[in-house]
């Protein structure tokens, strides 16, 4: 059943993929799908793009397991869409084409930005596309039941390979056309599993909320915060880190950007955020009523039986509601779930290294420019590459949790995305060397943080659980790399020799808030 | 097209000069006045309140037990809470740039572009 279930989602993106490869050939159609997506599709494309695996499964597990410490992780995920909305959407929209880059050096000078933009916009994709497809590995063997390492290492591979053949062959059309079949899929099975969690309930909330505290086994504490991240001086550090890395990191994160590219103006751009924060809302919010029921109806024994992260928590939750019909249906809908967001991160990343890197830095100023159907060529091959890359480390990063991962992604972006794009859009003195320096030291000290950190040493759940060199104690570096990345920016520019050209900021702004010259 | 790449270089410092002007012009400062009158508070606001939101969920685990009704408590409440403020804040954003900025943004645009032809 399931089986049937994930080749039908396989099936249906790979028909996708060919109807929507068919007609893209220009740069504009292969980054930005041709920009004329309407906000509600974009909005739900966006929803598509940021609701992965790691929201469905991973929080709804945490939620189940650890009650309000999960609830947390939704909350962050929610406000961070303000930040988007309000500073970045519009903006980003009306002085972009295809990349973050291209809004940076809209006053800056190109070499030194392009460089520093283009490497962190792939470490971050990188980071984000290990968390998914490790949460891949270990979905498609569970649900498929296939549970030797060889079985979960290839359908890590099969997920490489559909997310690569998307990107190659369907670019932004098809990869946009796969979030929004995705979304609904995703809001209908969440949809019906509340539905029936409530029904279960009679609707009586509280009684589901204590029923659950007593299926988790941890009583009225489960209601309360401190369950997973406990009351240490350490823990409430960590946790502070993380917070402040959810919020300020979606704002920075690569694929979310893209997406603002593929509608036609600033006001359809605002639009389709506020799809995506209606949708997201309401999503985070059913996740927590499936939690919750997960907790009620299963109990944390057995969800921790099966996984001991949680991340089972929601297909058995469909087990228990509806049998194996309703069981293959969720975890297909997991599937499609992981299969767009990889594609939607591919696409970034390709993106960052093909328009940014080879196109713009990778040229001697006596060469002659690059021209589109070179660049769109080179950002296929990069796909592939990139797929490989993918492929290779998520093999290698199994052990880690998915939900840590994704935070790292959010932290780099919050630490070297951030600034830089902020500074470039409301500092007038902002110079290229704040630019450069902001995004370097933003995505440094945050990558040696991680290096540092309990995740990748010193203790059973990490990747060298024998070697012993983690010397920061948090795992999530946000809370000192985030002002490290502002305060480079602002260091770099206070000591540069050149001044800001007055000119440009002020093209800047006027196309930023007129929509003047927008492509 | 990008049109700073591919400008001509004949005409750029006419280009510069054009962007200064509408830079300089009651219409556009008014514009940039009202879009950083919202804006900027607004993000102050709902950054504090979230940021007090997550110190407050580690340090004061009393606050946040104080049942509210039933199994419901002060630190579920403040969860919602910061849900709601996000559905509001969004409709208030919208709200607002429809009513005082999209207008005059798109005028200034056509205007800009047509001195730039």
């Amino acid at each position: 059943m399931a089986a049937g279930l994930f080749a039908f989602v396989v099936l249906v993106t790979l028909g996708i993929t060919f109807w929507a490869g068919r007609r893209s050939r220009a740069a504009e159609d292969f980054y930005a799908a041709g920009r004329d997506f309407s906000p509600m599709q974009n909005g739900f494309a966006i929803s598509g793009d940021y609701m992965s695996a790691a929201s469905f499964l991973g929080v709804t597990g945490l939620i189940a397991l650890y009650g309000y410490d999960g609830l947390l992780y939704t909350i962050g995920f929610m406000v961070a869409w303000l930040l988007v909305l309000m500073l970045v959407a519009e903006l980003v929209r009306n002085c972009g084409r295809y990349t973050l880059a291209d809004v940076l050096t809209m006053r800056l000078r190109e070499r030194p930005v392009r460089i520093a933009a283009g490497v962190s916009g792939i470490v971050i994709s990188l980071l984000y596309l290990l968390g998914q497809m490790v949460g891949a590995g270990t979905l498609v063997s569970l649900l498929l039941n296939l549970h030797s390492p060889s079985a979960r290492a290839g359908s890590i591979v099969g997920v490489g390979v559909l997310m690569v053949f998307y990107v190659t062959v369907g670019g932004m059309k098809a990869t946009t056309w796969i979030q929004i079949v995705k979304c609904v899929l995703l809001l209908s099975g969440t949809v019906l599993l509340t539905a029936l969690v409530l029904l279960r309930f009679h609707g009586d909330v509280g009684s589901l909320m204590r029923s659950a505290a007593q299926g988790s086994g941890h009583g009225n504490a489960y209601l309360l915060p401190g369950l997973r991240f406990g009351h240490g001086l350490t823990d409430q550090l960590d946790f502070v880190s993380l917070g402040l890395a959810l919020v300020l990191g979606t704002a920075g994160l690569p694929h979310i950007l893209s997406r603002f590219y593929t509608v036609p103006t600033a006001r359809a751009a605002r639009r389709s955020v506020m799809w995506a924060v209606g949708l997201v809302g309401a999503f985070y919010l059913m996740t927590i009523v499936l939690g919750l029921g997960a907790a009620a109806l299963i109990g944390a024994p057995a969800i921790k039986a099966a996984n001991s992260a949680g991340n089972t928590a929601v297909p058995q939750l469909a087990d228990s509601l509806g049998g194996t019909v309703l069981f293959g249906v969720t975890s297909a809908v997991a599937f499609a779930t992981i299969l767009a967001v990889v594609a939607g991160l591919t696409m970034a990343s390709s993106a960052s290294f093909a328009h940014d890197l080879w196109a713009h830095t990778f040229r001697r100023p006596e060469e002659k420019p690059r021209t589109e159907r070179q660049e769109v060529a080179v950002a296929r091959i990069a796909a592939v590459v990139i797929g490989g890359v993918a492929i290779g480390l998520s093999l290698y990063a199994q052990k880690l949790n998915v939900a840590t991962l994704v935070a790292l992604a959010f932290a780099v972006a919050a630490s070297a995305n951030l600034p830089a794009l902020l500074f470039t859009l409301f500092w007038r003195r902002f110079t290229t060397r704040g630019a450069a320096w902001a995004i370097w030291g933003g995505l440094i000290p945050a990558l040696a943080l991680v290096v540092l950190s309990p995740v990748v040493s010193g203790n059973a759940a990490a990747i060298f659980p024998t070697e012993h060199f983690d010397w920061f104690p948090l795992q999530n570096p946000g809370l000192v790399s985030v002002p490290c990345g502002f305060l480079a920016g602002w260091l770099g520019t206070v000591t540069s020799r050149e001044r800001a050209e007055a000119d440009a900021y002020a093209e800047l702004e006027v196309r930023a808030l007129t929509g003047a010259g927008a492509v | 097209m990008d049109a700073a790449h591919d400008a001509p270089a004949h005409d750029a410092p006419d280009r510069a000069a054009i962007y200064r002007a509408v830079h300089e012009s009651p219409e556009f400062q008014e514009i940039r006045a009202r879009y950083r009158r919202f804006v900027l508070p607004a993000t102050a606001a709902f950054l504090l309140w979230y940021l007090l939101y997550v110190v407050l969920a580690v340090s004061a685990p009393q606050l946040m037990a104080r049942p509210i009704a039933g199994p419901f408590n002060t630190a579920w409440l403040l969860g919602l809470l910061q849900f709601a403020s996000t559905f509001l804040l969004t409709w208030l954003y919208a709200r607002h740039a429809r009513a005082h900025r999209d207008r005059a943004a798109l005028g200034l645009r056509w205007e800009t572009q047509d001195r730039l032809r």
